[in-house]
């Protein structure tokens, strides 16, 4: 599921979520954000409730920034970001910046029936709707057990766990479109994972410092 | 691009999806097949999988602000992470 949109930003992004690249680039973006953020220097007085928040913050920043525009949620992400920051002390926030690369609120209610994101999400959505519609007027499709799955899912995914998905997916709540929202589902994991590894390799830097720099060590 | 016409692709594209998603998921739960196992499960485990990252990454955040504030100028860490930012 990798979208390269073109990159307009001075930060590091847009590139498909699955890649080691994508990885250093959400660490680059991280080790920015902190900087800026005032997270990384104990002269700045904040609580340790404070700048856990702030590395939270900033590791977020760094994933949507790092992921680009493409995906839902990460231009819902960018903001929900942008609107916790209004409620800080800090006048500019490396979010901006991010919130650059997106111009739509994703967080609206406004149902879409249209997927928005990546070509093969689309490819997704029809199948999706295919799959239902064909359950319809069939007792049981033709092709093998994945239709049957395809199937499956589409029913699964007008329950519960639809809900479920929605709330843990950045912007799911605007995904009326479920296929949609599978895509999506599958995007965010794939750079959520990336995201822990970016961390990982973070502190795993800084808590053995007499190892070379640079290197990241796997 | 897609006209959502074209039954073959749609086949193909959810097979694409379903065997990412297995492949996404961690080890342990890999054991069945999408075509066995109900969807409901793997959707089920999907969540559970993100919420267990989500987990992570507030720990992760919690010890790295931990580490941080215990970093000043001239630390090795500090260095490390101007080094990182050259």
């Amino acid at each position: 599921m990798s979208c390269s949109p073109p990159c307009s930003s001075s930060l590091v992004g847009g590139m498909s979520a699955g890649s080691k690249k994508f990885r250093h680039a959400i660490l680059k973006n991280l080790l920015l954000g902190l900087r800026k953020g005032g997270a990384a220097s104990s002269s700045r007085g904040m609580s340790l409730h404070e700048r856990r928040d702030a590395v939270r913050h900033a590791a977020d920043a760094a994933l949507a920034s790092a992921r680009g525009a493409t995906p839902r949620w990460s231009r819902a992400l960018v903001a929900e970001l942008s609107s916790s920051q209004h409620g800080r002390r800090r006048p500019t926030s490396w979010t901006d910046d991010a919130h650059h690369l997106v111009d739509v609120p994703a967080t609206s209610a406004r149902p879409s029936g249209q997927c928005k994101s990546s070509p093969p999400c689309k490819m997704v959505m029809a199948g999706c709707k295919k799959m239902i519609s064909r359950r319809r007027l069939r007792a049981r499709p033709k092709s093998s057990a994945t239709a049957r799955a395809a199937g499956a899912v589409a029913r699964v995914m007008a329950r519960r766990r639809a809900r479920v998905l929605r709330e843990m997916v950045p912007g799911g709540r605007g995904m009326v479109d479920e296929c949609t929202l599978l895509g999506e589902t599958l995007d965010y994991a794939v750079s959520l994972k990336a995201q822990v590894d970016a961390m990982q390799l973070l502190l795993r830097t800084l808590q053995a410092p007499k190892n070379p720099l640079l290197k990241p060590q796997q | 691009m897609s006209s959502g016409r074209r039954g073959r692709i749609s086949d193909d594209e959810i097979n694409e999806f379903i065997s990412k998603l297995q492949a996404l998921l961690p080890e342990s739960s890999r054991r069945r097949n999408a075509s066995r196992s109900s969807a409901s499960k793997l959707l089920k485990e999907t969540c559970a999988y993100i919420k267990s990252l989500h987990r992570e990454v507030d720990d992760l955040s919690e010890r790295l602000s931990g580490l941080m504030s215990t970093m000043d100028n001239d630390s090795p860490q500090a260095e490390i992470i101007r080094s990182l930012l050259r």
